[in-house]
C-alpha cells in the first residue's frame, strides 16, 4: 500500500485528507501512460497538466482523453 | 456547426488564445480560426514581432506552430474576434494580439473582443487558487455562452484598446520597471495587474530585509522540495506539501515542462553545482520522467542562506527581461516592488 495515491475517486480522497488529492495522485498516473496522455496542447503545457487544473479547479474536463489518462 | 447559421460569426476572423478554444470554434463551425496561443508569463517576449516569433520559437525548442498570430497566411478579414477569459495568460496574449492586428492596418473598430468571465463553482478548489488563475479558458463555456457573448460584443473603446497595448509595449521592454511600476500601482479598467505582478514577481530573485540575496520564490520551493534522494519531476510536481501547492499554482502559468526544464538548467549550471541529474526510469519522450534530480550541499547553501552573487543561479528569461542577471540585476525587494541591485533610489518604483 503506498498510501492513498492508491485510491482513484476524487472525492473519497478529498475526505480522506486534504492534501492528498486524487488530482496529484492521477497527474502521477497521467504521466506515465505516455504518448497521447503526455502530448503538448499548447507550448510547455502537456494534456495530464490540463487534466489536473480542470480535475482540481473541479471543472468538466475540456479534453475527454482525461479518463482515459487516469483521471475520475 | 451551429455558426453555419450565423454567416457573420461563421466568417469572421476568429483568434483563440489556447488549443481548446481553437478547437471549440472550429467544432462550432468557424472557418477562419487563428490559434495565439503562447505561454508569454515564462521566457522571453520582444518588441518586434518577428524576432519575437523566433525567440519564442527557440525558447520553446518546439517543432509545432502553436501560434500561428504572426502567420503570413492569415488575412485577418474583418471583424477580428478575439476570445480572451480572464486568465493572466490570456490577458497578456490579448494585448499581444491587439498590437499585431494594428500593425496589420486593422482598425479597433474592427475588432470585437469577446472576455469570458469564470464559472460561478458551488464546489470548493482541491487546492487554493492563487490570485493568477491561469488556468482559465474560454472553452470551459458552453456553446450557448460562447453564442450568447457573441451576440453582445463591441469593440473596445480606443483608450481602453491603446491601454492594452502600451502594456504589451511595457512588458517586452528590457527594463521591466515602467510594466512592474503599473502592476503595482495599477491601472483603470485593467483590474487584472496586481494578480499578474504577484505571478510575475515571483521569477526574480529577492533582496531580504537583512540586506541577503535570496533566489526567486519559484527556485526557493523548487531546490526545498528536492532533497537527496533522486526524485523525477513528477515526484516534485505532486509533492505532498504546501510547498508542492505553490509550486503548482506557479506551474499553472508555466506549464509543467517548464519544471524539467527549469531542473536541467540548475543541473547544467556549473558555477553553483547545486542540483544533479542522472538518467531517469523512463525514456526521453517521457519528459517528466527521464531524468531524476537531487539537491547538493551546495544547493542547500543556496536555499536556506541565499546567494553569495546573482550568477550563482541559472538565468531565467521574463519578457523583455532576465531574472539573475548580472548586467541588468532586478530584485524583489521584502515589499514586493521591483528594483536594480546596487542603484539607488532613483532606480526603485
Amino acid at each position: 500500500m503506498k498510501g492513498l495515491g492508491w485510491i482513484h475517486t476524487r472525492n473519497i480522497a478529498v475526505l480522506v485528507c486534504g492534501l492528498l488529492t486524487a488530482c496529484n495522485y492521477d497527474t502521477g498516473e497521467c504521466y506515465v501512460r505516455g504518448e497521447s496522455c503526455i502530448r503538448e496542447i499548447d507550448w510547455g503545457k502537456t494534456l495530464c497538466a490540463d487534466c489536473r487544473d480542470d480535475c482540481q479547479a473541479k471543472r468538466p474536463y475540456k479534453y475527454t482523453e482525461c479518463h482515459q489518462c487516469g483521471f475520475e | 456547426m451551429i455558426l453555419t447559421r450565423r454567416p457573420a460569426l461563421r466568417d469572421a476572423t476568429h483568434v483563440a488564445l489556447d488549443s481548446a478554444t481553437t478547437e471549440r470554434l472550429l467544432r462550432l463551425g468557424a472557418t477562419r480560426v487563428v490559434r495565439a496561443s503562447d505561454r508569454l508569463l515564462i521566457g522571453p517576449s520582444r518588441r518586434d514581432p518577428s524576432e519575437h516569433a523566433g525567440t519564442r520559437a527557440a525558447w520553446w525548442r518546439s517543432s509545432e506552430t502553436w501560434d500561428r498570430l504572426y502567420s503570413p497566411d492569415v488575412r485577418w478579414q474583418p471583424p477580428v474576434l478575439v476570445w480572451a477569459s480572464r486568465s493572466v495568460h490570456d490577458r497578456i496574449n490579448l494585448w499581444r494580439v491587439l498590437s499585431w492586428v494594428r500593425q496589420v492596418g486593422r482598425s479597433s473598430r474592427d475588432v470585437f473582443i469577446i472576455e469570458l468571465d469564470p464559472i460561478a463553482s458551488s464546489s470548493t478548489p482541491e487546492e487554493p487558487i492563487p490570485p493568477y488563475d491561469c488556468t482559465l479558458s474560454v472553452a470551459d463555456h458552453s456553446d450557448d455562452v460562447l453564442l450568447k457573448q457573441f451576440e453582445t460584443a463591441q469593440p473596445w473603446p480606443i483608450t481602453r484598446y491603446n491601454s492594452a497595448i502600451a502594456l504589451w509595449e511595457r512588458y517586452v521592454d528590457t527594463n521591466p520597471l515602467r510594466f512592474a511600476r503599473s502592476c503595482v500601482r495599477g491601472l483603470r479598467g485593467v483590474p487584472e495587474l496586481g494578480a499578474l505582478w504577484a505571478f510575475l514577481s515571483s521569477l526574480f530573485p529577492r533582496k531580504a530585509p537583512d540586506g541577503a540575496l535570496r533566489l526567486s520564490r519559484l527556485d526557493q520551493l523548487l531546490l526545498g522540495l528536492l532533497s537527496a534522494e533522486w526524485q523525477t519531476p513528477v515526484g516534485v510536481f505532486a509533492h505532498k506539501s504546501e510547498a508542492g501547492v505553490a509550486l503548482r499554482q506557479l506551474l499553472s502559468c508555466t506549464g509543467d515542462l517548464f519544471l524539467p526544464r527549469r531542473l536541467d538548467q540548475w543541473a547544467a549550471h556549473d558555477s553553483s553545482g547545486a542540483v544533479e541529474r542522472v538518467a531517469g526510469p523512463k525514456p526521453p519522450d517521457y519528459p517528466l520522467l527521464s531524468s531524476s534530480y537531487r539537491i547538493t550541499a551546495k544547493g542547500v547553501h543556496l536555499r536556506d542562506s541565499g546567494l553569495d552573487k546573482l550568477a550563482d543561479a541559472p538565468g531565467l528569461p521574463v519578457a523583455g527581461a532576465e531574472a539573475y542577471a548580472t548586467s541588468a540585476p532586478w530584485i524583489v525587494r521584502e515589499d514586493g516592488r521591483l528594483t536594480q541591485l546596487g542603484r539607488g533610489c532613483a532606480q526603485k518604483l
